[in-house]
């Protein structure tokens, strides 16, 4: 044993490197900007190695479905709570649609005409 | 099509529904729930880590969005993942810490080596316990991008923000959630 390194003789033990920090390249890959074959350098290609096993994952998670009691339960609750009636008009005003307003407009403009002729004559 | 927009399509068979629903159908608002409670549902699990309480809000949230449905603008499917969305927030402003399901006796016991502990279901596990570490607007956008697998297109309609905002909110939680993930191997 060398007493200037005791580690020196001993096993090597293995050691977990950190996986380097996502660069730009490796983001625009991440968000589907741009090809794989855009990491040039080792380090951006070992970043790309772990997210491929993170998006793996993610992708399970994104394969959960909501429990078919939880629907069920609450199509149940909804017994109890009627939707709420769409907002009335203001009191006092009146909604007409564009077919009414004309049809009304047609009609008055004949009464007009009628009483016109009877007042003062054709 | 507005980017991000389902089909119109289904846009109009929603308002379709939803008017079934206000002339007394009760049942037609099922079809709603059918169609859009996973994507839901994920996003609560995503964001609270809790399958209890995503089905307590998602069910809250269905109710709510039963309740004012007449009160619908536009894409019901962004409304109702507005309340959802709302609901989670609401709900990690008030939880305390201790609350989370995140515990340390829920970690994986030693392992001999990193490698061993990269398991696919350890890292399953061990990304869901980061999430639950990020802060909730990271969590957020993260969880949109990755778990629910939207464009940036779709979310920045759906929470009313920009795409630039969104990817570098996205940029922030990956290198968050790479230290965090990390920290347990070094």
């Amino acid at each position: 044993m060398n007493p200037d390194n005791p580690d020196a003789g001993a096993p090597e033990k293995k050691q977990h490197r950190k996986t380097p920090p996502a660069t730009p390249a490796v983001q625009a890959w991440l968000d589907g900007e741009a090809g794989r074959e855009g990491l040039a350098s080792a380090d951006e290609q070992e970043t790309a190695a772990f997210w491929t096993k993170v998006n793996d994952e993610a992708e399970m998670l994104r394969r959960r479905k909501t429990p078919i009691h939880v629907q069920q339960k609450i199509l149940g609750a909804l017994l109890s709570e009627p939707p709420k009636a769409p907002p009335r008009a203001a009191s006092g005003s009146i909604s007409l649609s564009p077919t009414v307003a004309i049809a009304l407009g047609a009609g008055l403009v004949a009464i007009g005409a009628v009483i016109g002729v009877m007042f003062f004559g054709p | 099509m507005e980017p991000g927009s389902p089909p119109v399509d289904q846009v109009d068979a929603d308002q379709e529904i939803i008017g079934r629903v206000l002339a007394g159908s009760q049942d037609a608002f099922g079809i709603l729930i059918a169609r859009y409670s996973d994507p839901l549902y994920r996003h609560a699990l995503g964001m609270t880590g809790s399958p209890d309480v995503a089905e307590d809000i998602l069910q809250a949230s269905f109710i709510k969005a039963y309740q004012h449905l007449s009160e619908v603008r536009g894409r019901f499917d962004a409304w109702v993942f507005r309340i959802v969305a709302n609901s989670c927030k609401d709900w990690l402003k008030n939880i305390r810490r201790t609350h989370l399901s995140y515990d340390e006796d829920d970690q994986p016991s030693a392992y001999s080596t990193p490698e061993e502990e990269m398991d696919r279901n350890e890292l399953r596990t061990d990304l869901e316990n980061a999430l639950q570490r990020l802060p909730p607007s990271l969590r957020e956008a993260f969880v949109m991008k990755h778990v629910e697998g939207r464009s940036y297109e779709e979310m920045a309609v759906l929470l009313e923000t920009t795409v630039g905002a969104l990817k570098m909110r996205v940029h922030r939680a990956r290198e968050a959630l790479q230290a965090l993930l990390e920290e347990k191997y070094a």
